[in-house]
């Protein structure tokens, strides 16, 4: 019962921020192109990771981020805490440029955004104890009273399930779901209002996956967290996300609240990956679009829609034409010629 | 026609901790053209019981196995390492969950390919090679007689994967052992992939022993399911039977807890209680009862055995009897 209640909780703040607030965060036009020397000649080409992407969260909300690997979500997720220097295009949080920020300016905004990655082993000093690896954040932002940092450790350590005798040891003692805890406690650290989750439960284990899910949940309520979680798993997606953004090949291709993307796919890409999703129940062995081929190098991006080598409804136009996201319906977002 | 029977097998490593059971008892079939499923978390032993069968442990590891495995008539346990050879690759064939560290970097994939086809199949080096662009074009890999000569490193994720496959596959083997196959590749690339494997399935009979940790593959795609749990098989049964009526809490716990694609939303997911033990430390009792939402007294002091609950359906579990779940969608464990 309490379950379902707050869950309505998060759905009903989700609307009223559309409908009041200003967006937490805004990216525009974002592209990122990595150089790279290809050919006999050392010839200058481009790793084109994310082509024009725009994209809004709401406070407090939780947007999923999805797609195939080396479809550039993480290096989306690292270009809006600047981790990476986007190519072009701009990132404002809170209102402000963080694209323009110096490193000063730059510093101090990352109190409120944190990031955490899939491996919970090499997020890790192995040689420093775990209650100093979650305190550093605090004296390096001079956040409180020294003399309470470790009462504040403590006190992260049980939000996140962890008791206070683990203060004293070592990350080698640690499994793969107490260190996601560990690293989720040391973001928690500086009071980030803002969380980039970049795959958080890929690496672990099915039963372990559910409870940081639960936990992630937990966090968000207590501390009012808004998260950017990316993630490859659609069924893990679905269940954490208010929006979903689907990402191919660079291109943010659709984008919809959680239950619209997955009831009425509209664009072929969503499809086909909804549809490759195997399902734990035998009885219900659905017809696949299985796509053709592989996805292409991003260093040649095809012409037109980046999807249409690929795609089983291509026609003329799409191998031209570059589809414009635009809106089809309330908040669902396609960039496909067919729709 | 029953193509492998493993009976009582026991696998122990030596580590610097003291002797473990990796496997400790496990026995099951596969039977020709079935694709039978072995599921569990990491560390339950999964994949030490198909190395196992193949005897794949170093010389001087101190690796010791106990029990019996037939293959066809063939006692693998006690064969020789130059009868393990014919076998392997030939008869009984395997593919790892990660084909950048399974193929060698510094051949040709053709190469590799054929080399198997030499070492068993008796081939010249043309027919091998022949053969082996047939192969390639028969997992659906495009333009084989060009991708034959690429080296490992220009080949995608799910192309390495499909060149293991053909590699697996290469001498028609009567059993494949698959190891996570799909577990390294996106989606899409997943769905091609075991839609190949059932394909060859079907044209060349083969039993298939999948090896998983995903639910939804295994749905999908097997016949028939072992569930193991800290080196047992806790629950046996048919893929329908399994997913209708679960006997085990482990595995209970385990369709829970995953979010699906088209269940509800909005709800807590279901959590299994803490985490799998060390195998230094395995519980007296039942090996589940730490974290069994269900554990009395006798669970926690008298270790279970794998009984037949009903017909071809086998669970480890003292309670199996009011133990269950719910119709429809949510999944609810009830007459606790």
């Amino acid at each position: 019962m309490k379950e379902s209640v707050s869950g309505e909780v998060t759905r009903l703040r989700l609307v009223t921020n559309e409908v009041k607030e200003a967006p937490l965060l805004q990216a525009s036009n974002l592209v990122k192109h990595f150089p790279m020397k290809s050919g006999y000649f050392g010839e200058q080409t481009y790793v084109k990771a994310v082509s024009d992407l725009s994209l809004t969260i709401y406070q407090g909300e939780t947007y999923g981020l999805v797609g195939e690997s080396g479809c550039g979500k993480s290096t989306t997720g690292r270009m809006i805490l600047r981790l990476l220097e986007p190519t072009s295009g701009s990132v404002h949080y809170r209102g402000k440029e963080v694209t323009r920020f110096s490193e000063e300016e730059l510093r101090n905004i990352r109190k409120e955004m944190q990031i955490i990655f899939q491996d919970p082993y090499s997020a890790l000093n192995p040689r420093k104890k775990i209650g100093k690896a979650i305190q550093e954040p605090m004296s390096i932002y001079n956040i409180g009273d020294p003399k309470q940092h470790k009462e504040a450790v403590l006190e992260l350590l049980r939000k996140v399930g962890l008791q206070p005798e683990h203060y004293d040891r070592y990350p080698h003692e640690f499994s793969g779901g107490q260190r996601q805890r560990i690293v989720l406690a040391r973001a928690l650290a500086v009071h980030p209002a803002f969380i980039v989750c970049d795959e958080p439960v890929s690496a672990l284990d099915v039963s372990i996956q559910s409870q940081i899910l639960n936990l992630l949940e937990q966090l968000q309520e207590d501390f009012q967290l808004t998260y950017l979680f990316i993630a490859h798993d659609l069924s893990v997606v679905r269940h954490i996300s208010d929006r979903v953004g689907v990402m191919y090949l660079g291109h943010l291709v659709e984008e919809a609240p959680t239950d619209a993307l997955f009831s009425e796919p509209l664009h072929p890409y969503t499809r086909a990956l909804l549809s490759a999703v195997p399902e734990p129940n035998p009885k219900k062995r659905r017809e696949r679009i299985v796509l053709s081929g592989d996805v292409p190098s991003p260093i040649n991006l095809p012409s037109g829609c980046v999807f249409h080598p690929r795609c089983p409804q291509a026609i003329e136009s799409c191998k031209r034409e570059v589809p414009i996201l635009r809106e089809f319906a309330k908040h669902h977002r396609v960039a496909c010629h067919l729709v | 026609m029953t193509l492998l029977k493993v009976k009582n097998l026991k696998t122990r490593f030596s580590t610097e901790l003291g002797e473990v059971t990796a496997v400790d008892g496990v026995s099951f079939h596969v039977n020709a053209g079935e694709t039978v499923g072995l599921v569990g978390e990491s560390g339950c032993g999964k994949s030490v019981t198909s190395l196992s069968i193949l005897r794949l442990f170093r010389k001087h590891s101190g690796t010791k196995l106990a029990g019996e495995i037939f293959f066809e008539q063939k006692e693998l346990l006690t064969s020789s390492m130059e009868e393990m050879q014919e076998i392997r690759g030939n008869q009984i064939s395997m593919i790892f969950q990660d084909p950048m560290s399974s193929l060698n970097p510094v051949y040709t994939v053709g190469n590799q390919i054929s080399e198997s086809l030499m070492l068993h199949q008796k081939l010249s080096k043309k027919e091998a090679y022949e053969k082996t662009i047939e192969m390639l074009s028969l997992v659906g890999i495009p333009s084989p007689e060009k991708r034959v000569n690429d080296y490992p490193h220009q080949l995608s994720g799910g192309m390495r994967q499909r060149v293991m496959i053909a590699m697996g596959l290469c001498c028609h083997p009567k059993l494949l052992i698959a190891d996570e196959p799909t577990t390294a590749l996106d989606v899409t690339i997943q769905a091609q992939i075991l839609d190949l494997m059932k394909d060859l399935q079907e044209q060349l009979q083969m039993g298939i022993m999948l090896i998983t940790h995903d639910l939804g593959v295994v749905a999908e795609v097997c016949d028939r399911v072992l569930v193991m749990y800290l080196g047992q098989i806790v629950e046996e049964a048919s893929v329908e039977t399994l997913f209708e009526n679960p006997k085990h809490p482990y595995t209970i716990g385990l369709m829970k807890s995953i979010p699906t694609i088209d269940g509800k939303r909005g709800e807590k997911l279901h959590v299994i209680e803490g985490m799998v033990p060390s195998l230094h430390q395995i519980p007296a009792g039942c090996r589940f009862a730490p974290r069994c939402p269900f554990a009395d007294e006798k669970c926690r002091s008298h270790p279970p055995d794998l009984i037949e609950v009903s017909h071809s359906h086998k669970a480890r579990c003292w309670h199996h009897e009011r133990i269950g779940i719910g119709g429809g969608n949510a999944i609810a464990i009830g007459n606790q």
